[in-house]
């Protein structure tokens, strides 16, 4: 994270920023860690568009390829949006070359085949477009919870950790404090600072990984309500 | 890598991940104001704002639009304004900055109590462009919902006094809207307000409607109708149409959409009031209102109270039958509509369902119904849910449909009956897809939203009087079941070529003697289904099931047939070889890959007729031959367009194509449009249609087939129209002229449409035509272009030859990498030559492929046998088993 920026450089900011000088990433590593941290939702999305599991692996592994190569960075530019939506695309690009390809050697070959028209993706993508999302909330939710996992490691509170973030979004008055404080050795008072901290601790991480996925800190907001949306669908 | 859903699933239970999400928001109203194709801006806080705001005082925001936020101000004396801001993240696009200073400079020019009034501009510290206004303590319009008449009438006449002050100074409002007129703190004085779009003309309908954020759907159905087909069509009648969609939304609470509400419905509202709607939301801007002051007139007229009128027009029609004359109801152009059929604004063609709705035909009774024919008129559209109705009998005496009219049948249980259907050029449909659209028909779409499969069944008598269509459809696995029985010689279309889609014969068709044309799939079931015509299959399917004699058999490159049991015909050609006469057992080894199934083929003789619809002869009506010009852009079907008669459509029938004797030119700057969103076949009616340099023939439909005596391109360009249709196929077909250099362009935008050009007839001409279009969009040649020799251009996007020799003497040029070839055709294929970059790409698959000439990157490849593992053709030719042949003479 650039510490004098006030705001978390977004991956897509990364991205976009080595493209016109054509330097190398300033952590290829850490890129390549994010972009696979999303690998699982782009497979399945490609999976639920009929492509067999084999060749929807070797799509998944293209698209990240392509996004990795500093040459398409340089084809990037912030209208691609959400990374979220350019993913999308770019699957729904490559499963439709695919199909394509798949179709044309079906028809040289099967002289039964009509020869013009194939369905080449399903009629209606609004399924596997929700899962998508859905799988990609969950994912990123994953990230944030490992993410706090590791901070309160690092500051020996695990064990309010373990206690206090299942409980985290369950209102106040469903919750006893004094039960909590009794489980951990503290104090009431304590337990409901330290359940207030979490909340903000986990607003912070969460934003920061949601910025890592769009062009600008102000969409934020946004992404958040398409992925809430997204799991409201469910 | 473990899935989430997966992992989530075996782990212990987590919080609620709805709730965790929202712990991330900032601002809980993104949930509602998120849109995934909306760019997300947040107005300021207020107190933020006040910080960068050293003249006034911030109190808080009073709202939010689409493209700005609104403030209560206090300035430095005291007074109370609204202050309009741009805010940061909408002020970097240079487009929308633009819009926001267009209409600042708008508004300073014009003085009108029922215009929102500027009182300064000025920029924040922050560089944020900002204007002062009254502020209309009232809200908008769109809050107030249904109003009585009267109260209505007096915002109505503000509305259009300020209106007309704006078009006097020669500007357009075009974003007007029940939630941009703003009152005041009384609610007895409106506003005109929101006039970002007013007067930029380079704006074009997707950045002024649909893509707006924030915009409500709404927003939509108070466009006029001509800005959907081209949003440069703006006139003084575009912003009187929304004028109308704002009064009649008022008075009813409801849009004007589809077969909407006569206002005469609402007690206290005169049924002269039903004209006036008519008129004021035509579809046709030149039948509309001229003006705001003759809207107003109108207006004051329409809803003056006098008593009530009883309608007359049954008893018109009740005397006529007492004398014995036999009424034929129509549907039909807008204007000759009667008072209680209103079109839709968002399709100029009027659609009815149910067949017997009063809106359609008038309140008739049984009786009239019994005793009348009727007529579904060009672009009419009737729709018939089965399931849903308790009687399925068309209970007039005769339905025809006529040219380019369709008939849509729902239903996955019910057979439909018409005792007497006459096609003369219509469409019998099974496709549900943008045919039942929630906007038109909310209730009838709820129901058959679901269904994927139609299984649409036609029983009765069906005469074809001329070329007519049966189509299952383009979307879902629909079939078509037509159990009528038919008669007439005219030939018939199936379409379109879709695998899982069929169009299913039951019928006892011996008086038929037309034929089938089959470009989709026809399931033939009975020994007499298919008439006694001849059949050519051009890329379709036809599947025999039962013992069949039929008249001949034509079948090109890319067609099949499948005999389950056994076919007897008099003639049997696949492609340029004719099957000796005798008796086949085993098809799979004739060796024609065209012929297939457990049956057997019995051939009689070998004398050929084929069954043509693209090549048939042409008839000239008499008459004087005149030239007639294109005037304005417009469709081909209207008046306006031509400074003389309009084409009309040509007729199809046993005889071949008849159109009249006038030659029609469309010169430089004008935009010429086929029939708007046909879904069948359309004949131009005119001998000739010549496109002259800078002229550009537009043409939309669904999967449609535009045929022509003479197509004569002199240049400009044959383009796709981009209105709305997800899938479309548009077959050019007739005799092809190229004069000069013509491009092909297909919209080369959203990768999951389909939209492909299909050329077929004959192309002839020395010059070239040029394709641009996207990978996966095609210009399939399926012509005869032996006499053609200005060869093809690539500029971007897939070339596919569907014929063996469909491009044996032409010159193809792949400029780069986004070029394709695709062979489409199984068995043998040749291309005259083909010049590409090496960049671009050959696809074949299991195609014999031979090119005479072979230029890659400007050098000739050696004449010779290649595979694609050969160093000269690695990368360039892809997929294919067969080796590739280069050179005329043949290289063993």
């Amino acid at each position: 994270m650039n510490p004098i920026t006030p705001f978390p450089t977004t991956q897509w900011s990364i991205v976009l920023a080595i493209a016109p000088k054509g330097e190398k990433a300033r952590d290829p590593g850490a890129i390549e860690k994010f972009l696979k941290t999303y690998w699982g939702p782009v497979e399945s999305f490609i999976e639920s568009m009929r492509v067999p599991r084999e060749d929807a692996e070797d799509l998944t592994q293209e698209i990240f390829a392509a996004i990795h190569r500093l040459d398409q960075y340089a084809k990037l530019h912030p209208d691609k949006g959400r990374m979220r939506g350019y993913l999308k695309t770019s699957a729904k690009h490559r499963v439709f070359e695919f199909h394509r390809k798949q179709s044309a050697k079906k028809r040289g070959g099967n002289s039964s085949d009509l020869s013009l028209e194939e369905d080449l993706l399903p009629s209606d993508l609004r399924g596997p477009e929700r899962e998508f999302d859905k799988r990609w909330a969950l994912r990123l939710l994953d990230l944030t919870a490992a993410q706090m996992e590791r901070d309160y490691a690092a500051r020996n509170r695990l064990d309010f950790f373990h206690a206090l973030f299942p409980v985290m979004t369950l209102e106040e008055t469903d919750l006893s404090y004094a039960k909590i404080a009794a489980q951990l050795e503290s104090s009431e008072g304590a337990v409901k600072v330290a359940s207030h901290r979490m909340r903000q601790k986990y607003q912070k991480t969460l934003r920061e990984e949601v910025a890592k996925t769009v062009v600008s800190e102000n969409e934020i907001d946004g992404e958040l309500a398409a992925l809430f949306n997204a799991l409201s669908r469910s | 890598m473990m899935d989430p859903l997966e992992k989530r699933a075996n782990s212990k239970p987590q919080p609620d991940p709805r709730a965790l999400l929202k712990i991330g928001l900032r601002d809980e109203k993104s949930l509602t104001l998120s849109s995934e194709s909306t760019p997300t801006w947040n107005p300021p806080e207020a107190q933020d704002l006040d910080a960068s705001l050293p003249d006034f005082e911030v109190q808080e925001l009073i709202g939010r639009g689409g493209m700005a936020a609104v403030y209560r101000v206090k300035s430095q004396k005291g007074s109370l304004f609204a202050l309009k801001l741009l805010p940061r993240e909408l002020a970097s696009n240079p487009v929308l900055a633009k819009r926001f200073g267009s209409e600042i400079e708008i508004l300073k020019s014009l003085q009108s109590p029922y215009l929102v009034t500027i009182h300064g501009t000025g920029h924040t510290l922050e560089k944020l462009p900002y204007y002062i206004m009254d502020e209309m303590k009232g809200g908008d319009l769109a809050k107030l919902g249904q109003l009585p008449p009267d109260r209505t009438l007096v915002y109505m006449e503000q509305i259009c006094t300020g209106l007309h002050h704006l078009h006097s100074f020669g500007l357009l409002h075009r974003d007007l809207k029940t939630s941009n007129i703003l009152l005041n703190e009384n609610l007895d004085g409106i506003k005109i307000a929101d006039f970002g779009l007013a007067k930029s003309h380079e704006l074009k309908l997707s950045q002024m409607s649909l893509t707006r954020t924030g915009t409500q759907v709404g927003t939509l159905h108070f466009l006029a109708p001509e800005l959907f087909r081209n949003a440069d069509h703006l006139s003084v009648q575009s912003d009187l149409y929304s004028l109308a969609v704002i009064f009649y939304q008022l008075l009813t609470d409801n849009l004007p959409i589809g077969h909407f509400e006569p206002v005469s419905k609402i007690p206290g509202i005169s049924t002269k009031a039903d004209p006036f709607f008519e008129k004021a939301l035509s579809a046709d801007p030149d039948k509309r209102f001229s003006s705001a002051p003759e809207f107003k007139t109108a207006m004051t007229r329409a809803f003056t109270p006098t008593s009530r009128v009883k309608r007359r027009a049954f008893i018109a029609s009740g005397t006529a039958l007492a004398t014995g004359g036999a009424l034929a109801y129509f549907f039909k152009e807008p204007p000759t509509l009667t008072s209680q059929i209103s079109i839709t604004p968002l399709f100029d063609v009027p659609m009815c369902h149910p067949w017997t709705s009063e809106n359609l035909w008038g309140n008739l009774s049984p009786e009239q119904f019994r005793l009348n024919h009727f007529f579904a008129n060009p672009e009419g559209h009737l729709i018939h849910h089965a399931d849903d109705q308790s009687d399925n009998t068309f209970p007039g005496k005769s339905l025809t449909l006529r040219a380019a009219s369709t008939f849509t049948i729902v239903s996955i249980e019910q057979e439909t009956h018409i005792a007497n259907l006459t096609l003369d050029g219509g469409t019998v449909s099974a496709e549900l897809v943008n045919i039942v659209t929630p906007e038109i028909y909310p209730d009838l779409f709820d129901q058959v939203v679901s269904i994927s499969e139609n299984k649409a069944v036609l029983t009765g008598k069906i005469h074809i009087a001329q070329t007519s269509n049966f189509t299952g459809g383009r979307s879902g696995v629909h079939q078509l079941t037509i159990a009528s029985s038919l008669t007439g010689s005219a030939p018939m279309y199936i379409s379109p070529p879709r695998k899982r889609i069929a169009v299913i014969l039951t019928g006892d068709n011996r008086h038929f003697s037309g034929g089938w044309f089959i470009q989709g799939q026809l399931i033939s079931r009975g020994p007499h289904s298919l008439g006694t015509g001849p059949i050519s299959i051009d890329r379709g399917r036809l599947i025999v099931e039962d013992e069949t004699t039929i008249n001949s058999l034509s079948v090109e490159q890319n067609g099949v047939v499948i005999i389950k049991k056994a076919l007897i015909v008099a003639s049997a050609h696949f492609s340029d070889s004719h099957l000796p006469p005798g008796t086949y057992r085993d098809l799979a080894k004739v060796g024609i890959e065209s012929l297939t199934g457990p049956g057997t083929l019995t051939v009689l003789g070998t004398k050929k007729r084929a069954c043509t619809i693209y090549q048939s002869p042409v008839n000239l009506s008499p008459g004087k031959p005149e030239i007639i010009v294109a005037k304005e852009s417009g469709r081909w079907d209207r008046d306006q367009t031509w400074a003389g008669p309009q084409p009309g459509r040509g007729r199809h029938d046993e005889t071949g194509l008849t159109v009249s004797p006038r030659a029609y030119r469309v010169p430089s700057g004008i935009v010429l449009q086929g029939t708007f969103l046909s879904r069948g076949l359309e004949y131009f009616g005119g001998c000739s249609l010549t496109l002259e340099p800078g002229s550009v023939l537009e043409l939309e439909g669904s999967v449609a087939f535009f045929a022509f005596a003479e197509l004569r391109l002199a240049g400009g360009e044959v383009r796709f129209g981009e209105r709305y249709s997800m899938m479309a196929r548009e077959l050019i077909g007739g005799n092809l002229i190229i004069e000069a250099p013509t491009l092909f362009r297909l919209p080369n935008k959203n990768f999951l449409q389909e939209k492909d050009f299909i050329l077929q007839g004959k192309i002839q001409g020395n010059a070239p035509i040029s394709f641009y279009g996207d990978l996966a969009e095609y210009l399939y040649i399926n012509a005869d272009t032996s006499k053609f020799t200005g060869g093809f251009e690539i500029l971007k996007g897939t070339i596919a030859p569907m014929s063996a020799n469909a491009l044996e003497n032409s010159t193809v040029i792949l400029n780069d990498e986004d070029c394709y070839l695709r062979a489409y055709c199984p068995g043998k294929a040749t291309i005259g030559r083909i010049e590409m970059a090496a960049e671009s790409r050959i696809e074949l698959h299991e195609c014999h492929l031979r090119i005479n000439e072979l230029i890659i990157d400007g050098k000739q490849v050696p004449d010779g046998t290649y595979t694609t593992k050969s160093p000269e053709l690695k990368d360039v030719v892809l997929f294919s088993a067969i080796p590739v042949i280069i050179g005329r003479e043949q290289v063993e």
